[in-house]
């Protein structure tokens, strides 16, 4: 189910990249903008489904997937507005969101998150023992 | 480029050229296999693979052309790199596992080596070769090409040697890596790239210190640049410095692009153990993030700079670090840092000469159904040849392997990410999917950019990039494909590969 979902995603995002890239204006880039910070997300997703779920790894992938695109909405909204304050760490929102928010925060979601969830995908011994078993003989691969 | 033909920076670079060439001739004694020569015994920890896969990646663009573009463009260009935040995490859970238990069970070794035992069709792994040589020459060539440049600016060789100094400036450079990549192919390959990585990521953490001081601090900075009637508030502006669909665009290519990258994805395979994956988006991540503050901070420190008056305008946006350099850091941290440069470049080219003599000893022979004898030498002697031709083509067509280098990046991902990321992660895409989708991302990338180029395209709106076209596209057709006509199951043990 997990898959489809991701797949499906990947799929009507990659549609709709090409027809927001094809249309051109200013209301199709911004939604160009909203789909393409999406699909990282939705193939991490592809990748980390073990039979059919998620499990624990939803928990970063959602969590990276809501800043970056939070992080997209508020450049979006802050566009010709870098003399406004708040100035946050010396940076307008607007240049703050990005390296902060786009860069800095994801960066640690994601070492820690891929860490903390990496159980779920380690292989044990038995599985490659199970997997060289397989292993096609000499001129077969 | 600026003159930077001092003393102290020429000594740092040669003892740096010196110590590549040490390593080199160490890796010669531990390379006796194929496997050695093309996946380094797959013997290597976590910290290396990390760096490794961090300086192929990053080539002396990040250095010298990310401030400049900074400088040209805005933070909006800071979107190109914005996405190292996820991409090593996006890496890990899509493609590097199941490349490294690949190669548990079947001599794979290359990004076509995966796809042929992935999808058991030649023509999907010739097709990926040859994507593969062509981008790999053109970004080798582009490599050596500003190899060649820095070694003229470092080394004062135009003076010396007139018209013939570019010349020997990148025969210089290609003997350095050959060296090494013949004698030691990827053992000498990787570890060269780990001591590069630590060198870059020295120097751009040096760098970022000297900007701060130099500017005054990040909000001094920002604040000079907003007042600036040269630069103004839009420069500071994320998302308005530049057309959105440009911006967005960057995000997007290099987000997603990076899964398509035979000089990263070959990394995965040389890992001892998949268990060592468990803290690579962390390695890698973290030290991309620190090369990028060399971006961020010579190119918030120069225009600031230029702002005040305490600095002419640049004559041209790429002599935005040589020109910090000199006027802004203690001379031993120019020479580490062009010395980093010389690590950024010199560790892509590397990777490529490696990734393209694979693709012609083993590749392409194995789609034509022919097995090479003795793979370890035909390695090396193509090794020499490839670095050699890339260097004559890049003399000859500079102007084209400039373009070529620029959009070799967009190439790798339209033709492959789609048949690595969800041809390695679900079973119903089929080498005909496989294969339709890398000839649709080549063809779109090669056809769109060359049109764009000559100006006779007027299709894509515009601050479309091509590659993103290219690269969406080549993903549409992939899933369309096998959702409409899939294809049959895999092997056994590929099949298992996809599933743990």
């Amino acid at each position: 189910m997990v898959r489809r979902v991701a797949l499906v995603a990947v799929a009507a995002g990659s549609l709709l990249v090409l027809f927001f890239s094809l249309a051109g204006g200013a209301g199709a880039s911004v939604g160009f903008t909203l789909t393409a910070g999406a699909i990282p997300f939705a193939l991490m997703a592809l990748g980390a489904t073990r039979a059919g779920r998620l499990g624990t790894a939803a928990v970063p992938i959602l969590a990276l997937l809501a800043v970056v695109e939070g992080a997209l909405v508020g450049m979006l909204l802050l566009r010709g507005r870098v003399l406004e304050p708040p100035w946050v760490g010396g940076l307008p929102l607007g240049a703050a969101l990005l390296v902060y928010g786009l860069l800095l925060l994801p960066l640690a979601a994601t070492a820690v998150g891929f860490a903390l969830v990496f159980d779920r995908f380690d292989v044990s011994e038995d599985d490659l023992e199970r997997l060289r078993g397989l292993a096609p003989g000499e001129g077969e691969g | 480029m600026p003159i930077l033909d001092r003393p102290l920076v020429a000594a740092v670079s040669l003892a740096y050229l010196a110590l590549m060439t040490a390593i080199g001739l160490w890796a010669l004694r531990r390379t006796r296999t194929a496997r050695d020569f093309f996946v380094a015994g797959q013997s290597i920890g976590l910290l290396v693979t990390g760096l490794a896969t961090m300086s192929a990646a990053f080539s002396g663009f990040v250095f010298l052309g990310g401030p400049g573009l900074v400088y040209q463009m805005g933070l909006a260009s800071l979107l190109i790199v914005a996405p190292v935040g996820f991409t090593a995490g996006l890496l890990c859970w899509t493609v590097a596992k199941r490349l490294r238990l690949l190669s548990e069970t079947r001599p794979v070794y290359t990004v076509p080596d995966a796809l042929l035992a992935r999808y058991r069709s030649r023509l999907v792994s010739g097709l990926a070769a040859v994507g593969i040589l062509l981008g790999s020459v053109a970004y080798l060539g582009a490599q050596l090409q500003a190899l060649g440049v820095l070694i003229e600016a470092v080394f004062g060789t135009r003076e010396l040697l007139g018209a013939w100094s570019l010349p020997a400036a990148m025969g210089a450079g290609v003997a350095a890596i050959a060296v090494y990549a013949v004698a030691g192919g990827m053992v000498a390959g990787v570890y060269t790239d780990f001591v590069q990585g630590l060198t870059m990521v020295g120097a751009a953490l040096g760098v970022f210190y000297y900007a701060l001081e130099a500017g005054g601090g990040l909000g001094t900075m920002t604040r000079e640049i907003a007042a600036s009637p040269a630069f103004g508030p839009g420069f500071l502006d994320p998302l308005g410095g530049a057309p959105l669909f440009t911006a967005a665009g960057f995000f997007f290519l290099f987000g997603v692009g990076v899964l398509g990258q035979p000089q990263m994805l070959h990394k995965f395979y040389m890992l001892r153990d998949v268990s060592r994956l468990r803290w690579m988006p962390a390695v890698l991540g973290g030290s991309q993030a620190a090369c990028i503050l060399i971006w961020l901070g010579i190119g918030l420190a120069v225009p600031a700079l230029v702002a005040a008056g305490r600095l002419e305008p640049l004559a041209s946006p790429d002599d935005a670090s040589p020109v910090f350099l000199l006027q802004f850091a203690p001379g031993l941290l120019a020479g580490v840092v062009v010395a980093g440069v010389l690590a950024a470049i010199m560790s892509s080219a590397d990777s490529f000469v490696n990734i393209a003599s694979a693709a012609l000893v083993r590749d392409l022979p194995k789609a034509l159904g022919v097995r090479l004898p003795e793979q370890l030498l035909w390695g090396r002697v193509m090794v020499l040849a490839i670095a050699v031709l890339a260097a004559l083509f890049a003399l000859v067509y500079g102007d084209l392997i400039a373009l070529l280098g620029t959009f070799a990046f967009a190439t790798f991902a339209a033709a492959l990410a789609p048949a690595m990321a969800v041809g390695l992660n679900w079973k119903r895409v089929g080498a005909g999917a496989a294969g339709a989708s890398i000839a649709t991302g080549l063809l779109l990338q090669v056809g769109l950019e060359l049109a764009t180029r000559a100006g006779r395209l007027t299709v894509l709106p515009p601050g479309v990039l091509p590659g993103v076209v290219a690269l969406a596209g080549s993903f549409t057709v992939l899933i369309l494909w096998a959702w409409v006509a899939p294809g049959p199951a895999p092997d056994d043990d590929v099949a298992l590969v996809m599933e743990l």
